[in-house]
């Protein structure tokens, strides 16, 4: 026998925050809570955005940067999203690798990302060999630790952490736990997103391609963790004028061409999917399909995409 | 008073004095027991409530009546290459029927 649900009225909103655009869609039978939702998930995303910044000289992640002493006391979501970002670099074998914020500057991502970029496929007509990127050898990551109780990070005072889309994810997650009671919901921080609700919806997922926006995949999901990496929409000639973007191959500090334009992973949580994503672009063609253990899709330098589909609990 | 009357108070001082500490005692372990009781129920009442995700500042005021199961989707390893040509598919078999759809999303890099 089956039942009919009468499916809410969505409650969304879409704003700029972390540098790109999050958007934040709450459905349930009581439009005014949904409101509400969805104003304070607004209001949440734009305090992280000004704590975990690392172009605002007083963020809470600046401080920590700027810290001289070995621990530094921080926020619980400072300190949630730096062993976040440390799993992922474990898990990962130090390919998604937090202390690139040195390298990234180096590389010409010091401020502020303003306008259109690169196009991509300029950029890649003047990239140079494509390969694989790999860890780093001093693996900076590892020195890395937080202290639940004391409610601090330890490192070496130098290293320096850019959480980036890691941060993001566990965002959406944070913000998940918080609308899991609603009928259904969506929370996607610029790239990082998470669905859920109640009412175990399914809901279509469809994957941009990198080069022309246009749909190159439709997911059908009903709740966890999608994240979109890609080198695509912040590209920039460097001061040698090579193409350079945000996506850094560890071992060498430098933007990685690896023949791999964009990745989309499905995972259980945002977080999870972040961490794939990134990895699964970094290993390049050959390996990224065994990365992505939840399934998701690889788009090529070519245009030419993969489409992985796989089990994921709770989706 | 003889020796035997003198015993027989002394008896019974000593078990008035005994039936007191025990009032004493039991007194004084209702109250710690309930005083432990009431904490460790308040501790598990707030542990339930932030565990399950239900933060009050987001919380709904009340909550609705529509029960529903869903299942998760079948799927099916596809892999399909080129910008035409993509087949993958995820089927969905649910109990449940909508009267309505939910918007969809775009994923896309930041």
């Amino acid at each position: 026998m089956s039942a009919t649900i009468d499916i809410p009225v969505e409650q969304r909103d879409e704003f700029a925050c972390f540098g790109s655009r999050c958007t934040v869609i709450v459905a349930d039978a009581r439009v005014t809570d949904a409101e509400v939702a969805v104003a304070q998930a607004r209001r949440r995303l734009l305090e992280w955005h000004g704590q975990f910044s690392r172009f605002e000289t007083q963020s809470e992640l600046t401080r920590l940067n700027e810290a001289p002493q070995e621990a530094v006391a921080v926020s619980p979501m400072m300190r949630r999203v730096v062993q976040a970002a440390v799993d992922a670099a474990g898990a990962t074998g130090g390919l998604v690798d937090p202390t690139l914020a040195g390298e990234i500057e180096r590389a010409g991502y010091a401020s502020h990302f303003d306008g259109d970029g690169l196009p991509l496929a300029v950029a890649l007509a003047l990239a140079g060999d494509r390969a694989p990127g790999r860890p780093a050898a001093g693996a900076r990551w590892r020195s890395i630790r937080t202290d639940r109780r004391t409610g601090s990070v330890m490192r070496p005072p130098g290293v320096r952490i850019d959480a980036g889309g890691i941060a993001k994810g566990v965002f959406a997650d944070e913000l998940a736990a918080l609308l899991a009671g609603y009928d259904a919901f969506v929370v996607d921080c610029g790239g990082d997103m998470r669905l859920g609700g109640r009412l175990g919806l399914a809901r279509e997922v469809h994957v941009a391609s990198p080069f022309d926006d246009s749909t190159l995949h439709t997911f059908v999901l009903a709740g966890g963790g999608v994240a979109t990496s890609g080198i695509g929409r912040r590209s920039w000639l460097d001061s040698d004028g090579r193409p350079a973007h945000h996506l850094l191959d560890p071992s060498s500090g430098r933007p990685a061409f690896t023949g791999i334009v964009q990745v989309t992973a499905l995972a259980p949580t945002a977080t999870e999917a972040e961490a794939l994503s990134k990895a699964a672009l970094l290993s390049g063609p050959e390996r990224a399909d065994q990365v992505l253990v939840h399934g998701g899709a690889i788009v090529l330098d070519d245009g030419n995409f993969i489409v992985l589909e796989r089990d994921v609990a709770g989706r | 008073m003889n020796d035997r009357d003198s015993e027989a108070a002394r008896a019974r001082g000593q078990a008035m004095r005994s039936a007191r500490l025990k009032r004493a005692s039991m007194i004084r372990r209702r109250i710690v027991g309930g005083a432990v009781a009431l904490f460790v129920a308040a501790w598990l009442l707030i542990a339930v409530v932030l565990v399950s995700g239900h933060d009050p500042a987001l919380a709904k005021r009340s909550s609705a009546t529509t029960v529903a199961s869903s299942s998760s989707p079948s799927t099916t390893t596809t892999t399909s290459s080129g910008s035409d040509t993509t087949s993958a598919t995820s089927s969905q078999s649910s109990g449940n029927s909508s009267s309505g759809s939910v918007s969809s999303v775009t994923t896309s890099q930041s």
